[in-house]
């Protein structure tokens, strides 16, 4: 049985303006202990994917269907009080920006030692041992001085270090990560990157692990969903995907990326921009951007599986 | 080679607050404690080529933006001076703007909200009189058309763009004044790829068309690697290397270059099991002694520690600023 199982999820958010699917029909499955990358540019629904399955979404939001499947237990059932116990220990999350996560008047160690004790009966120097120990793991040097500090008090690297440690400490089977090192320098992020395949290797712990680059993916990820307009368009083994990517939106924007061998010659650039939520086209979303499409595209493409992949594309590379 | 901008041993620094105490005390001349000062950039002497694009690099803090600024003249440098085509420049002429322009990162915060795109483009025009009030609407057009967007836009107020949109707005208002050189600095970091893309093609087909020369100011190292003739990587205030693109990532000198190219995500480049660079960048406030990555270094010395390296010709065109060259 999966770590994770998502079916059709569907979310929405309603405005005045009318509804905005913001996720239309995603499925996937994660099995424990394996990282899956979610790919994707700005509101493409990658962040409200993970606010999904952690039961975060607000109002206007709503998760309007589908089915989330932790270790078999059916989440749309769960109430208020069965989320608070699952959430900070077996699932946790990790945002982009780690001052949204920690509290800025408490003590490293007191936040890091009240996530240990909603959870478990711990207490006294066990305890202390144990958020230590956390603060070690993620490569924060002096820990027991540390806990001491105030969120304020560190550079970004490290208090995103302190978020991961919170998000580690009881152990759980997945940990959400939206964009977590984006806000960081890039000696920073290839540390933790680093840190956290390593982390995740020795603990077993899945990692879901989202970011708008798909070359900060690739070397973490076990496989990788690339979104586009709410829908997973691409899904399969990254290695196989940045090789060969089946859905044309997926070649354009691996395209797109600079390279050194594409100096001295204009970059590829997809025509046009993402549609707005609210006026999607029939079917592909899309289609309009699309130098393959024809008439079939205006119906929404099913989810095609081939070998370990799966896209939705009438006409993927590499037929025709 | 025909530079086209200079720059010599400029440097500029920023005072910290200090109590009223304090301040009476040391004009009294009751404290000879001396004053406490942030080196945001330090002896950049850089030489700039006309029609190049020379890519500056280094992690946040590290005085690349406060670099461009001063090149810019938005900031006035502390010591140190700026020559353009030959000339000593004046930060304090207004006409000093009409040859140099700059791009900033975030165009949600560098558009005022309340001009509409028309007034944002011919402000700085109509302030040096470069147009006449009943041209506006045409040269407007003919701007906006060289960034690729539409006539129409005109009217529109900034809130009704996306990003790329607003960026190619800001590109538009930096070309109003005809300038030789433009300074970006992160102008296409807070972009989407499939923006970026286009964006960055923006960039390169200005260059020909306008013969433009940039300054190209970023921490994405495969965004400079492709726009870049030559980089120089900057590290707590000062350049500590600086050659031709190619260059620089295929055989890096200085060990913080190696980092940082080692460090970056790239799509091709598979990152086998490989220990990116331990510790931080460290705070201006109390720079290290000596050369400034020795803490961090893995093949620090203990010269490293007493003596700053300076920036030393290690091949042609190629500097670096690192003791491991006395060695060979």
């Amino acid at each position: 049985m999966a770590l994770l199982e998502v079916n059709n999820l569907v979310t929405e958010f309603h405005s005045r303006a009318g509804v905005a699917r913001a996720l239309d029909h995603v499925s996937f499955t994660l099995e424990a202990g394996k990282v899956l990358g979610i790919v994707g540019e700005s509101g493409s629904g990658k962040s409200v994917t993970a606010f999904s399955l952690m039961n975060l979404v607000d109002a206007p939001g709503r998760i309007a269907g589908g089915e989330i499947r932790f270790k078999g237990e059916d989440l749309q059932r769960a109430t208020a009080r069965r989320w608070s116990k699952l959430r900070g220990d077996r699932i946790a999350m990790v945002f982009q920006d780690p001052m949204m996560s920690l509290n800025p008047v408490m003590k490293i160690g007191d936040q890091l030692r009240e996530t240990v004790s909603i959870h478990q009966r711990l207490r006294g120097k066990m305890l202390d041992d144990k958020v230590c120990e956390a603060l070690r793991r993620v490569g924060i040097p002096a820990p027991e001085e540390r806990m001491r500090a105030y969120p304020h008090e560190l550079s970004g690297g490290m208090r995103q270090r302190v978020a991961i440690a919170n998000a580690m400490i009881n152990d759980p089977d997945l940990i959400i990560a939206d964009e977590p090192t984006t806000a960081l320098d890039v000696t920073i992020q290839a540390q933790i990157l680093f840190e956290m395949k390593n982390l995740a290797r020795d603990s077993g712990t899945a990692l879901i692990w989202i970011s708008h680059d798909i070359s900060v993916v690739k070397d973490l990820a076990d496989e990788i969903c690339v979104m586009y307009a709410g829908r997973i368009i691409e899904r399969g083994p990254v290695d196989e995907i940045i090789a060969q990517p089946l859905h044309p939106y997926t070649k354009g924007l691996i395209d797109s990326l600079p390279q050194a061998s594409s100096r001295g010659q204009r970059l590829y650039s997809i025509p046009g921009s993402a549609p707005p939520l609210l006026s999607l086209p029939p079917g592909c979303a899309f289609a309009p951007r699309c130098s393959r499409r024809n008439a079939t595209c205006d119906t929404i493409p099913p989810v095609v599986a081939v070998g370990t992949r799966e896209h939705r594309c009438f006409y993927p590379l590499g037929t025709l | 080679m025909n530079p086209i901008l200079e720059t010599r041993n400029l440097s500029k620094s920023f005072g910290l607050k200090q109590s009223t105490v304090r301040r009476a005390a040391r004009s009294l001349g009751l404290s000879n404690q001396p004053e406490k000062k942030v080196y945001a950039v330090n002896d950049l002497s850089l030489t700039i080529n006309k029609g190049e694009v020379l890519g500056l690099v280094g992690e946040s803090g590290c005085g690349k933006s406060t670099a461009g600024r001063m090149i810019a003249g938005l900031l006035p440098p502390t010591s140190g001076e700026i020559a353009f085509e030959g000339k000593p420049v004046d930060s304090s002429q207004p006409s000093r703007h009409l040859e140099t322009q700059m791009v900033f990162q975030n165009p949600y915060a560098s558009l005022n909200p309340r001009l509409r795109v028309d007034q944002l483009i011919s402000e700085a025009a109509l302030y040096h009189k470069l147009v006449e009030k009943r041209d506006v609407p045409s040269f407007v057009a003919a701007l906006l058309k060289q960034v690729g967007l539409d006539a129409s836009y005109a009217s529109r107020y900034p809130h009704q763009f996306s990003g790329g949109q607003r960026q190619r707005i800001a590109i538009a208002r930096a070309l109003s004044l005809n300038p030789k050189f433009v300074v970006c600095d992160e102008a296409v970091s807070a972009l989407d790829v499939s923006v970026q893309a286009q964006v960055l093609n923006l960039f390169m087909d200005l260059r020909e068309s306008k013969e433009l020369t940039y300054l190209f100011i970023s921490h994405n190292l495969a965004v400079v690697e492709y726009i870049a003739d030559r980089v120089a990587i900057m590290y707590l205030g000062r350049v500590v290397e600086l050659a031709d693109t190619q260059a620089i990532f295929t055989s890096p000198n200085h060990p913080y270059t190696q980092a940082l190219i080692a460090d970056a995500p790239r799509l091709q480049v598979k990152m086998v099991e490989h220990r990116p660079v331990q510790g931080e960048l460290p705070s201006p406030l109390n720079p290290p002694s000596g050369c400034t990555f020795h803490p961090r270094c893995p093949r620090a010395m203990p010269r490293c520690a007493t003596e700053r390296p300076m920036l030393r010709k290690v091949a042609e065109g190629h500097f670096s600023a690192c003791h491991l060259n006395d060695l060979s």
